[in-house]
């Protein structure tokens, strides 16, 4: 297994991981405002897509590798 | 000034500046079918993000989410936004680069024609063909009649739906036939900047005219607590929520009109930054949508089922004059026409490709071109028809076409990674997956509380692998990644 299988891995490992707390996300059963504004069911899922935006970051810096070699975008 | 006329004059500015880039691209883009279809594939990172997030936002988005988070609250943004951040930029590296470096080595423009070339099958061509058509058309159904919500709304009635669906298709229809898709890739650059542009002054204009975001966040906890949890309604249940999540995370990358964007990609880099900078862009989106759609079931109570579509607009026209209803107008304008240019070159190029150039090889490229742009004139026609009838709510139309892209999702993704998925797979595949969602949809109630495509997805799956017994992989093995 080359390097970049074994960051593939853990990449979709995490993926799963929270793929599995958005399904089963703590929801609250009375209506609760974090900071006054923010209803609790969109703030836990705006931490959980900051999460993702992480993820998905370190997989395309570590991760997502270019086979052709090919020039830089700019 | 009337305000009608005010919103006119923005309307016209807004359609000004689209014609201006669209021919200033056209001036660039010879008659190739990879230059006219493709761009000449040369997208760097700041035209295909835009490009690709201008075709993926939609009425559902602007219209039809804010209607749903009306009536259901909240979870609308966990059940749509959240996981499709994680989603898309996923699917991009699973399957939209694969697909991406075959396109380029088998020379393919369309998505049919790359799987038929890589397991070297003109049928799965067409039975991809008639797939993608199959759902594209109801889906570009749904983004016109978006725009005729939010005219009939901002008028009162005064430009009735079939006219402004008329407009709209109109001018899409002469920008993207002259200028294909590098005017298509162009203009979503601008398009994208005046949808998310105004998604973000309206979210802020009227949290102040509601009295500011914590007199209206106290509001809602007085006024209608149960929008601010999910609650036991049957669409957050976990099994709902899971497939539907399922769902809304695989069917982008299957939409043709997506793929065909990413094979115009100039390299990796913009293939990488573009899934880099997609999950902040959906938070921009989806908070503002799902918000003023929540406040304006306290704001604007009453609304019964899909003339709650109609709220964003609602909300925009009490806060703000007709300057600012003008550029709503334009931003949704914006937010379609970004989504219906893609979608009709692409179907114009699938018709063109996958169709006739099988029928007559010897169409030169030009005579292929210029059936693409006739093409491209019948399914305005047929969409412009469709939209008269206007069959069900824009959720529920983006529903159908969700899921009927997702049976696609394991030939996509098989047909560039799998060291033993075969033609027969694929074929196998699409066929029985579809009859298994379409089963499913007709039962009253999900079955097991799972939705219809999740059932859908893992008959796709079996059929691919059972398929497989018969038939041959594809000659050059799985793409490297």
């Amino acid at each position: 297994m080359n390097r970049f299988s074994a960051r593939r891995r853990l990449v979709w490992g995490a993926s799963l991981l929270l793929i599995a707390l958005h399904i089963w996300a703590p929801s609250a059963a009375a209506p609760t405002l974090v900071l006054g504004v923010l209803p609790w069911d969109l703030a836990f899922h705006l931490a959980w897509m900051a999460a993702a935006a992480l993820l998905i970051h370190l997989a395309a810096r570590f991760a997502w590798r270019d086979v052709d070699g090919g020039p830089a975008d700019e | 000034m009337s305000d009608g006329a005010v919103q006119g004059a923005v309307v016209a500015v807004y359609f000004a500046i689209v014609a201006a880039i669209a021919w200033a691209a056209s001036r660039t883009t010879t008659a190739t079918p990879e230059d006219y279809f493709l761009g000449g594939r040369s997208a760097r990172t700041l035209v295909l993000f835009m490009a690709l997030l201008g075709t993926n936002v939609t009425p559902f988005v602007l219209m039809g989410v804010p209607g749903i988070a009306y009536h259901r609250g909240v979870g609308v943004f966990g059940l749509n936004a959240a996981i499709v951040a994680l989603g898309i930029p996923l699917s991009f590296w699973a399957i939209g680069y694969p697909a991406w470096r075959a396109a380029r080595k088998h020379r393919a423009v369309t998505p049919a024609e790359l799987y038929a070339a890589r397991l070297q099958s003109p049928a799965l061509g067409v039975v991809l063909f008639v797939a993608f058509v199959v759902y594209t058309v109801p889906y570009l159904v749904s983004s016109v009649l978006g725009v005729g919500v939010a005219v009939s709304v901002l008028t009162g009635d005064a430009v009735s739906l079939e006219v402004a669906a008329g407009g709209l298709l109109a001018v899409t229809l002469v920008y993207t036939a002259t200028g294909g898709m590098r005017a298509t890739m162009w203009t979503n650059v601008f398009q994208g900047i005046v949808f998310v542009g105004f998604v973000l002054v309206a979210f802020v204009g009227v949290a102040r005219h509601l009295g500011g975001f914590e007199r209206i966040s106290a509001r809602l906890v007085a006024e209608a607590p149960q929008l601010l949890t999910r609650g036991d309604r049957p669409m957050f249940a976990t099994g709902a929520w899971a497939s539907w999540g399922l769902a809304i995370s695989l069917t982008v990358i299957a939409f043709p009109h997506m793929l065909v964007r990413i094979f115009a990609a100039k390299s990796v880099d913009a293939l990488r930054n573009t899934a880099r900078a997609y999950p902040l862009a959906l938070v921009l989106l989806w908070v503002p949508v799902v918000m003023l759609g929540v406040w304006g079931a306290v704001a604007i109570p009453g609304l019964e089922g899909r003339a709650s579509d109609g709220i964003f607009v609602r909300l925009v026209q009490d806060a703000f004059g007709p300057w600012m209803e003008g550029l709503c107008l334009a931003g949704v304008l914006a937010a379609v026409m970004s989504t219906v240019d893609a979608q009709f070159l692409t179907l114009s190029s699938m018709l063109s490709r996958d169709v006739i150039r099988r029928l007559r090889p010897d169409l030169s490229p030009g005579g292929e071109v210029r059936l693409g742009r006739a093409f491209l004139v019948a399914i305005a026609l047929l969409t412009g028809a469709l939209v008269v009838l206007r069959p069900a709510s824009i959720y529920a139309i983006a529903s159908f076409s969700f899921s009927g892209y997702v049976m696609l999702v394991p030939t996509l993704y098989l047909g560039v990674r799998s060291r033993w998925f075969t033609a027969t797979g694929a074929i196998a595949s699409i066929v029985v997956g579809n009859a298994v969602l379409l089963l499913a949809w007709i039962q009253p109630t999900p079955v097991l509380g799972i939705l219809p495509v999740a059932w859908g997805l893992a008959a796709a799956i079996a059929a691919a692998w059972l398929g497989s017994r018969w038939g041959e992989p594809a000659a050059d093995g799985p793409v490297e990644v």
